[in-house]
């Protein structure tokens, strides 16, 4: 089983949950799993240009560096769709390595032998 | 390349982890301090250490968080590394990994 999936539902309203999720990512990433982020409700602002800069929990690392080394070792980030639309964003706002999901996408990611965890 | 010299017996509390009774000296073809940094931030700059060694090499890690042991044997499970020892450092513990396919 190579496909681990993280949902993650919390950003700067959570900034203690949200770091410990992509710290998890990166530890999946870097033991070679094929690795998902999928950011819903208020998680999908970590996806917005800037917003991880702006979070850094004390004792753990900076989202931003999480962030750019997550994707920099073939991490993915997937985007609620609907999330992301009721929160009046658009595309231009994405940060470059995200990219805008629907439901059938996640569902067929998790039900191709892949494991996860929900923050 | 020597890199550290212990007199202490190793210790080694993971299973499939070889023994040594005393050890004087420990060989390594790269070291990385990581301080007191574990979890993803931990395995992410092993990953990135070992891409830079051949088949065989080994990696010297000094690392304090009390996780480590555990991270990185299972980090070495599911990569095909080996953690071939455990030596104890004065403020934490030092762990040598050889690199595999």
């Amino acid at each position: 089983m190579n496909n681990f999936g993280i949902n993650l539902t919390r950003s700067t309203d959570d900034p203690d949950r949200a770091t410990v999720a992509m710290t998890i990512a990166n530890a999946s990433v870097a033991s070679g799993k094929n690795t998902m982020v999928f950011l819903s409700s208020e998680g999908v602002r970590l996806a917005i240009k800037g917003v991880a800069e702006g979070i850094h929990e004390e004792g753990l690392q900076p989202m931003a560096d999480l962030v750019k080394n997550y994707v920099a070792a073939g991490g993915a980030i997937w985007v609620c769709s609907p999330c992301f639309k009721k929160r009046g964003y658009s595309e231009s706002d994405l940060i470059e390595s995200a990219i805008l999901v629907g439901g059938a996408k996640l569902v067929e990611f998790m039900t191709n032998d892949a494991s996860g965890v929900s923050y | 390349m020597v890199l550290a010299s212990f007199t202490d017996p190793v210790s080694c509390p993971i299973d499939r982890i070889s023994h040594l009774p005393m050890e004087t000296s420990i060989h390594a073809d790269s070291i990385l301090d990581l301080g007191e940094k574990g979890c993803g931030q931990l395995v992410m700059e092993v990953m990135l250490a070992m891409r830079n060694l051949a088949e065989g090499q080994t990696l010297l890690i000094t690392a304090y968080d009390p996780a480590v042991p555990t991270d990185l044997a299972a980090w070495c499970r599911m990569t095909g590394n080996t953690l071939v020892k455990i030596l104890p450092d004065p403020a934490g513990k030092q762990f040598l990994l050889r690199k595999g396919r």
